[in-house]
């Protein structure tokens, strides 16, 4: 790593600052995984219509200058998905109370009925799924841009993986719809995965930059217990 | 999975194999995965080649409903798909099983379905037709005051009747009625919504019929967790709370109904509750706490309280047997309520012809009796036919001053205006009575001066220079001060005045404010282009006007991000995709709050907020004049950006083709591309046919006075043209006169 590459604390940084880039930045990397939690915590829910403001409550929170990130040390810094976590789940709390001191008689909130232990596991899980699927899906993105602006072959990985897995092609039939020898193809998705293992790590470490070259590739692989498969 | 193992070389490849593979196999499904304001549009699925997912409109437990585009038959439609976690048979089978039911009811008041099939990865999907609109929930809960339109809302209760009706009719139970799943469109169309939980009356019941586990992001995880009940506690009836299924019969919507117009007179929902299973366990006794006290409280007709009541009661043999006898009652009361109001209106005229008879009596001193029965016999006929045209002239007035309340509530200004118009020559040159004309005159004080900004906002193809003063003049003559109208004045003149006007006047200061902003210079870097905005008192304190009259959230998170300068927000805003359903002021004030910004910060972000805003307005005459101005002026343009200017320079023609201004407009881009690489042939020819036309329309127009003469090689005159004062008084910037050389003197 090089120390110009940003990571979710250089971005924090930035961020308190009031660097509007690591702003934007900071809420491109998380933002899906606060709306994801949001969602899923009130569903269909009468809340929902607030997940966009609850959002921007939980950025504000964290961007404030006595707000939850300057609460944040050194020490705490391998945790950062759990602190973010905790913001969310705060705001969304807080938004929950009000919701019910102004009015109880709409549809229920989502949860009711549940226990609350469960409930809070349910939703932790949630957060973690969606945390790594913001992972997954970056490193995509990576993928995709750095293919747009780089060679054939990088283009081809792509569209090979996307062949593979999103339309869910054999090899040997993407093979026959290229008019090339299934091996050379094999070869090409090897050098694909490759390529989307460099992106991964890429993105892996923005989030936790403390840990090494192998522990990184264990967390990549890690993703999918998070995700559920 | 364990993290700290060393596999081989062969498991670590299938480890990172499931890898890739989920991440491009989920990569579809972002939007389920919550992802969807990162989603391009045309990546969620969608059948290939038919339809185009341009939104999100709503995300329910089974599916998720779209705005898309049929791209055969050139129109908007809703899209309901089906989540990708279900793949369960008999969760695609009750699916396409709403889509059955749905399809079989073809009334005005349901909305129509108009195609099933399944998306390219294999989902069903249906699609409908797409309801502009707020809910009857939404309606009712912006009331000010519970007596608020409430004939409207009466009227529109018994539409949703006749529709439940219908559905009785064809022996279909809609088992989830609430205000929340009426639309109302723009037009004042009633659609009754959501049919997922509907029932044909008498099919057996399976595993079909029985709740879906819906996993973590849904809320009707929480309907299978109460006991099998489906709907909404709030309005459910006991046999639905019991999760009695068999039970449910036509009867059971009839509580809904009972349920939604108890809201509409109390504000209130039927069954109350501190938490779900509390308002379910209510339910299913039928305990309506305070509900009927409320009702009682209500001063509404007793018929109505009754008849609520009725619907409400807890067992089902005691309430009306289904929606026809609902719909009937309501009929009944609406056409008794017209014919009162209309007997009212006949005894207060033929109370006025007798006041009249008798001062005119008193007035001639009326002595012989033969004189007398003469003159009363006279009087007697002239009073009838005046009584007569009087009250035809009340009658005619009156449903267009209502047909100008229902205009404005739905935001159609144009015929809000229209019927105003009417409304007052009838008053005027019809023998009314003073009261309706004073009817007339109040509603003519609401109304008019917010139709008269709505007309400047439209029009207004104005320069950037000329804009100030045209605004300024506009809020003064409407709000009726004597010099420059302060912000604290305009929020005075909003107060009182209904919500859809005020937000009309919050739009017009919006845009007063942003328009100005174009002669602002552009800065150096995004945060000093921002804080600009924020620091500009004069115009902060205009958005700030505007913030108080108008609560819109997404307004006022673009107006706060104005004020605070804040480049992140308005960045976030512009990417947000949910400038999709906003109105095409949104796309203009946001784009505008962008112009001050730099490349590449504000660039971008500002032709994705017009593309977007064009992709819905095509029409709209603001959004296609940025694309061009924005375009023309971007600092490191390319030929793809003057391209485009002259594209949308020739819609602005198009859009408004007897206004001088977009000619001018139109020329301006062209003469742009003509003097740049890609120039076109027949650009110039083009460009000064496009000023010849617009002076044909207005020759006493300045600037295409002096690009006419620049054209044609006059530069002198055109300088003197150009120092002269235009005749409202304001003069052309020197920057300007400038700019008007360069780009229309001949190579």
């Amino acid at each position: 790593m090089t120390s110009q590459e940003p990571t979710c604390w250089s971005l924090v940084e930035g961020a308190r600052e009031g660097r509007a880039d690591a702003r934007a930045r900071f809420a491109d990397a998380y933002l899906p995984v606060v709306r994801a939690y949001l969602l899923a915590r009130w569903g269909r829910g009468p809340l929902r219509e607030g997940v966009d403001d609850a959002v921007q409550d939980t950025f504000v929170e964290c961007f404030r200058d006595a707000g939850a990130l300057s609460r944040v040390s050194g020490g705490g810094r391998s945790r950062f998905r759990t602190f973010l976590y905790a913001v969310v789940r705060n705001v969304a709390r807080r938004r929950e109370e009000r919701w019910q001191r102004d009015d109880l008689r709409r549809s229920p909130l989502e949860g009711d009925g549940e226990h609350p232990e469960a409930r809070d596991a349910r939703l932790s899980v949630a957060f973690d799924r969606a945390w790594a699927n913001a992972i997954l899906q970056r490193a995509v993105q990576r993928m995709r841009a750095d293919a747009r602006n780089g060679t054939d072959e990088a283009r081809r990985q792509v569209e090979l993986l996307r062949l593979r897995f999103t339309e869910d092609l054999p090899i040997r039939a993407i093979a026959e719809r290229w008019d090339e020898d299934p091996a050379s193809v094999h070869r090409l998705y090897a050098r694909a995965r490759e390529g989307y293992k460099r992106s991964l790590i890429v993105e892996m470490r923005f989030d936790q930059p403390e840990l090494t070259a192998a522990e990184l590739e264990s967390a990549c692989v890690g993703l999918l217990g998070l995700v559920g498969d | 999975m364990n993290l700290d193992r060393n596999p081989s070389q062969s498991s670590r490849d299938e480890a990172w194999d499931d890898v890739v593979r989920h991440a491009f196999a989920a990569e579809p499904d972002r939007a389920a995965a919550g992802l969807d304001a990162f989603t391009p549009f045309e990546q969620l699925p969608a059948e290939r080649d038919r339809y185009q997912i341009v939104g999100e409109i709503a995300r329910g437990g089974v599916g998720i409903i779209f705005h898309a585009r049929d791209l055969h038959l050139g129109r908007d439609v809703a899209m309901k798909i089906l989540h990708a976690r279900h793949d369960e048979d008999r969760v695609v089978s009750r699916f396409v099983r709403e889509a059955q039911i749905g399809s079989q009811l073809q009334h005005p008041s349901i909305v129509p379905i108009y195609e099933v099939g399944r998306t390219r990865d294999a989902r069903p999907f249906f699609t409908m037709k797409l309801v502009r609109g707020q809910t009857l929930a939404r309606l009712l809960a912006a009331r000010d005051a519970l007596t608020d339109d409430r004939i409207r809302h009466l009227r529109i209760f018994e539409s949703i009747c006749q529709a439940v009706a219908y559905a009785h009719d064809r022996g279909v139970i809609h088992r989830d009625l609430k205000p929340a799943n009426v639309m109302i469109g723009r037009f004042g169309e009633v659609q009754v919504i959501d049919w997922g939980f509907a029932k044909v009356i008498g099919e057996v019941e399976t595993d079909e019929e029985g709740p879906i586990e819906t996993g973590d992001v849904d809320a009707a995880a929480v309907q299978s967790r109460l006991g099998g009940a489906l709907g909404t506690p709030s309005y459910m009836a006991p046999e639905q709370a019991l999760g009695d299924r068999p039970a449910l019969d036509q009867r059971t919507d009839v509580f809904c109904l009972g349920g939604i117009l108890t809201e509409i007179l109390t504000g209130q929902p039927p069954v109350g509750g501190s938490s779900a299973q509390e308002a379910v366990a209510h339910a299913s006794v039928g305990e309506l706490g305070e509900t009927t006290t409320r009702l009682e409280h209500s001063e509404a007709d007793p018929l109505l309280i009754d008849l609520a009541l009725r619907c409400l009661r807890r067992h089902k043999r005691d309430r009306p047997p289904d929606a026809r006898d609902v719909a009937r009652t309501m009929t009944g009361y609406l056409t008794a309520v017209e014919e009162r109001t209309r007997a009212a209106e006949l005894a207060a005229a033929e109370q006025r012809v007798r006041a009249d008879e008798e001062r005119r009596r008193r007035r001639l001193g009326i002595g012989a009796a033969a004189s007398l029965f003469l003159l009363l016999s006279f009087l007697g006929a002239i009073g009838v036919a005046v009584w007569d045209r009087r009250r035809t002239a009340t009658r005619d007035i009156e449903a267009l001053l209502a047909d100008a309340d229902r205009r404005v509530a739905a935001a159609e200004w144009a015929a809000a205006a229209r019927a105003m118009r009417e409304a007052t020559l009838r008053g005027q040159s019809a023998p009314v009575d003073a009261t309706m004309r004073d009817e007339v005159d109040a509603r003519l004080a609401m109304y008019d001066g917010v139709l008269e900004l709505i007309a400047l906002r439209l029009r207004l193809d104005h320069h950037p220079f000329e804009t100030n003063r045209a605004y300024a003049e506009t809020f003064r003559r409407v709000i009726g001060s004597e010099d420059h109208p302060s912000p604290e004045q305009i929020v005075g003149y909003g107060k009182g005045r209904p919500a859809t006007v005020r937000a009309q006047i919050a739009l017009s200061l919006d845009d007063w404010a942003a328009r100005s902003w174009l002669r602002l210079p552009r800065r150096d870097s995004a945060e000093a282009g921002a804080a600009m905005l924020g620091a500009s008192t004069k115009w902060s304190r205009l958005v700030e006007a505007a913030r108080v009259l108008d609560p819109d959230p997404w307004r006022r998170r673009l107006r706060d991000a104005t004020l605070a300068g804040d480049v992140g927000q308005l960045l976030t805003l512009a990417a947000e995709l949910e400038l999709e359903s906003r109105p095409p002021e949104s796309a203009v004030l946001l784009a505008l709050a962008l112009y001050p910004l730099p490349e590449p910060a504000g660039w971008p972000a500002t032709l994705r907020v017009l593309q977007c805003g064009f992709r819905h307005h095509p029409g709209d005459f603001w959004i296609n004049g940025l694309l061009v101005m924005q375009s023309v002026i971007r600092p490191q343009r390319t030929p793809q950006d003057l391209d485009r200017a002259v594209r949308h320079a020739r819609i602005l023609v198009s859009i408004r083709p007897k206004s001088p201004r977009p000619r001018f407009i139109h020329a301006f881009a062209l003469l742009q591309r003509w003097r740049g690489p890609s120039a076109q042939p027949g650009d110039w020819e083009e460009a000064r046919q496009s000023i010849r036309a617009g002076l044909s329309l207005d020759p006493r127009d300045v600037v295409l006075r002096i690009a006419s003469l620049m054209m044609e090689g006059r530069r002198d005159e055109a300088r003197r043209v150009s120092s002269d004062r235009l005749p409202e008084g304001a003069s052309i910037p020197q920057r300007m006169r400038n700019e008007l050389e360069a780009v229309f003197a001949p190579k």
